[in-house]
């Protein structure tokens, strides 16, 4: 691990995209790959601390499919869909910036101090603070302005109504970003804020190599290559393929099976990364 | 003039012989009680006096003084007022012994009246199992007889009902019979009840999953809890437990019966509690109530649920303390408490089933409800559950309220079904453990894991693989086997197979845990 640079407005390493924000940082604190600086192709992840699992696996899926494309992901490094955006990430080698509301040697929130170490290994941490700044809540929104001028696009992944990710996504529009927002169930509300977003006009993501595609990125489409499964699991995958989410109950009832053996079946899953559990539900995995 | 009466005291639920010695000398009309006696005691003189009187025998216009003895042990309770009013008839020289009646021989327990009349008091059992071997009869009221006779050691001894101060001296004079009838050794005349329990677990719509946890859970001993929001049914398949609970062994009912007897909460009729207890307490209950407390300590529920089920409702919003106290009951199966340089000890091997709701608000996770938390109120609710409490619990459930369509499907999981499991698992561990100091998976140590738990080169590959992408600490690797060992045992499997651990490893995982899961 590096220490912490400093790149000055100046400087040419300073990243042109960020004059253009209100009130530019004179200086960025940096930790990690200064170049990423100057990615060719980035967008921002953002989205509301408390999430559901279809945000926690969307934030996932478009942090992997980035990584594929080769288009770094930044975003803020809070709890929800910050956190798993840059985890979908680095979990299949991809580049990411974290931008943070405090000094960048302070890790906020801490149950994040793994991401937070990783990314100084592999992406990089930037913020206009100076080390050793404790995060205060005004600081949060300044930093959006950061994320969404440091990216080609801002996607907003889920948000309630008033989710500080409508912020980000308000600022990436003036400054001429292109905004997507991912569609959610309209009982959601987590999806409250996205879909509002779609209807004063944001671009509904619908599928995510658009994303990566009109960012210049190159689509890589998951090779159907996987590891294989036994006849059971099979058939679990498979319904759970049609239901998308499904209670452990009707599993049993599906498949007839005693729910503790059918808990050992859906735990291997899990573990060989085929499905997630939440709530009392199982899911597809689709990162 | 000087007499001498055996009776007894009880600690904790120990049983020891006291002896009551009553002096009446020359002096003014008095009456001392001397002994570390409690505030029961140090009545007891006006109504033993007023009982003599008003039984019809002359009360001693003298200086009477009772001890008794040891006297530094401290006793309690108002069942030394029969001993104390023979001893004071039989040192004034009222009482004419029968020959071969003799005093010395006999024991006697009982709370005198005003008017002369026996009432039924506490500790009964564990009385007479100590008096058993000292004496040849046991006075005691009639209402504690059928409870008296549940002691093995009653078969030594004649136990004699006696309705009144005078019923005794009666007897003791010859002038009549009571029915001294000896029961062999009790059981036979206490009916079995064969009540129809009122609920059934065929009740619950859906939640099947947590019915066939809580079966797990009671045929392993695991300690178990459910997380869910209000409405999920935690409180209903609680309810339910006593339905699958398995008979108790003669030993079992005896231990829990004599908890019972020192609280005085036995029947008159059936005194041998033949159920397994299936005690509640929530975040209200103090800590006194929920571990034992008092200066002369009382037990409290751990205790009451002794070889039972202790149901806490509302788990994560318990103080600290009471989590903490509940350590060493869940341990050790037992509380203890010092008092005055005194230990008393009290049963508590229990089975412990909580319920939670998921964050503050209760809705976390609810389709149905918006919760109102943040998510590091969320976070700072469910880091409640880590350190002591995760500790604590061997299993977690996260259980949501069910659908419509759920409702309308056919019942799984009725009591009886779900019974015979846990009778089927109780049975493969009672054959595993016997001649063993232990009778539940879940007090399994490590040396009883090898011995017990054989496991193939597949298995314990899986459990490595485990270990290494969970990073899951020694304590909840030993709750997974042992947990696992449950679930196999339940399926009649000697091999614990790869599909019992990884249902186990599903229980046995915390929230935590479960975070960890978004990890690298």
């Amino acid at each position: 691990m590096g220490g912490i640079y400093t790149v000055e407005q100046t400087e040419p390493a300073y990243p042109e995209n960020l004059l253009q924000v209100y009130r530019p940082p004179e200086r960025l604190y940096c930790l990690g790959d200064v170049d990423l600086l100057k990615s060719p192709f980035t967008t921002a992840v953002v989205g509301s601390r408390k999430c559901s699992e279809y945000g926690k696996q969307t934030a996932m899926a478009i942090g992997k499919a980035c990584s594929l494309g080769n288009v770094t992901v930044v975003s803020g490094m809070a709890k929800g869909i910050d956190r798993f955006a840059h985890l979908g990430a680095l979990r299949h080698g991809g580049k990411t910036i974290a931008v943070l509301g405090c000094g960048v040697d302070v890790c906020y929130p801490t149950e994040n101090r793994k991401i937070y170490e990783e990314i100084q290994e592999v992406g990089l941490i930037i913020s206009e603070y100076p080390p050793g700044t404790e995060p205060r809540p005004y600081m949060f929104p300044q930093r959006n302005r950061l994320i969404a001028g440091l990216s080609q696009a801002v996607v907003v992944v889920e948000a309630g109504p008033n989710s500080g990710a409508l912020i980000t996504a308000e600022l990436g529009e003036t400054l001429g970003k292109l905004v997507y927002s991912v569609p959610g169930n309209i009982t959601n509300p987590w999806s409250l804020g996205t879909n509002k977003l779609i209807a004063d006009g944001a671009l509904p993501l619908v599928v995510i190599e658009d994303l990566i595609r009109q960012l210049g990125g190159k689509s890589v489409l998951n090779t159907g290559e996987r590891e294989k499964l036994s006849q059971t699991e099979e058939i679990v995958l498979q319904i759970l393929q049609e239901e998308g989410e499904i209670s452990l109950e009707a599993l049993c009832e599906k498949m007839v099976k005693n729910p503790v053996e059918m808990n050992g079946i859906v735990m291997i899953l899990e573990m060989k990364g085929f499905l997630t559990t939440n709530f009392g539900k199982i899911f597809i995995a689709n990162f | 003039m000087f007499g001498k009466i055996v009776t007894a005291a009880y600690s904790g639920i120990e049983g020891k012989i006291v002896t009551v010695e009553v002096d009446i000398a020359m002096g003014l009309p008095s009456l001392y009680v001397v002994g570390l006696g409690d505030t029961a005691i140090k009545e007891a003189g006006p109504r033993v006096k007023s009982a003599i009187r008003n039984s019809g025998y002359p009360y001693p216009d003298r200086r009477v003084v009772i001890n008794l003895a040891p006297a530094y042990i401290h006793k309690k309770g108002s069942h030394f007022d029969l001993a104390m009013a023979v001893g004071i008839l039989k040192a004034s020289g009222v009482l004419k012994e029968k020959k071969g009646q003799s005093v010395e021989k006999s024991g006697f327990i009982g709370e005198l009246r005003l008017n002369g009349g026996l009432s039924p008091v506490k500790g009964v059992l564990p009385m007479v199992r100590a008096m058993a071997g000292d004496v040849k009869r046991i006075f005691l009221p009639k209402e504690n007889y059928r409870e008296g006779l549940l002691a093995e050691e009653a078969c030594h001894v004649t136990l004699v009902p006696a309705g009144s101060l005078k019923e005794v001296i009666d007897v003791l004079e010859g002038k009549k019979e009571l029915h001294m009838r000896k029961i062999s050794c009790m059981k036979e005349d206490v009916s079995v009840e064969a009540t129809e329990p009122a609920v059934d677990f065929a009740d619950v719509k859906g939640q099947w999953a947590a019915k066939e946890a809580i079966a797990v859970a009671v045929c392993g001993g695991h300690s178990l809890l459910l997380i869910g929001p209000p409405g999920a049914g935690k409180t209903m398949v609680a309810r339910r437990i006593p339905t699958i609970l398995p008979d108790m062994s003669p030993k079992e009912q005896l231990e829990t019966t004599m908890i019972y007897s020192v609280v005085g909460l036995l029947d008159e009729e059936k005194p041998l509690v033949r159920k397994r207890p299936f005690c509640m307490a929530d975040d209200r209950t103090t800590r006194a109530g929920l571990l034992g407390g008092g200066t002369a300590p009382y037990p409290g529920l751990v205790s009451l649920a002794h070889n039972g089920v202790l149901f806490i409702d509302e788990f994560l919003q318990l103080e600290r303390e009471k989590i903490d106290g509940l350590r060493v009951p869940m341990e050790e199966g037992q509380v203890e408490m010092i008092r005055k340089g005194k230990r008393y000890g009290f049963p508590a091997d229990f089975i412990l089933i909580g319920a939670t709701n998921p964050c503050r608000c209760g809705y976390y996770g609810d389709s149905r409800h918006t919760c109102t938390c943040t998510k590091t109120q969320i976070d700072q609710y469910q880091s409640r559950l880590s350190g002591p409490v995760a500790d604590r619990i061997d299993m977690f459930l996260q259980i949501y309220p069910v659908d419509f369509a759920t409702l309308q499907e056919e019942e799984r999981g009725s009591s009886k079904v779900l019974r015979e499991k846990v009778v089927r698992g109780r049975a493969m561990q009672r054959e595993r453990f016997s001649g063993s100091a232990i009778s539940h998976n879940s007090q399994m140590e490590e040396r009883h894991i090898k011995a017990f738990c054989p496991m193939e080169s597949a298995e314990v590959r899986f459990l490595e693989e485990i270990c290494r992408k969970y990073s899951i600490s020694t304590r909840r690797y030993l709750k997974l086997i042992r947990v696992g060992r449950t679930i196999a045992d339940i399926e009649g499997s000697q091999r614990i197979s790869m599909g019992h651990l990884a249902a186990a490893f599903r229980y046995v995982m915390t929230f935590q845990d479960r975070e960890e899961q978004g990890e690298l």
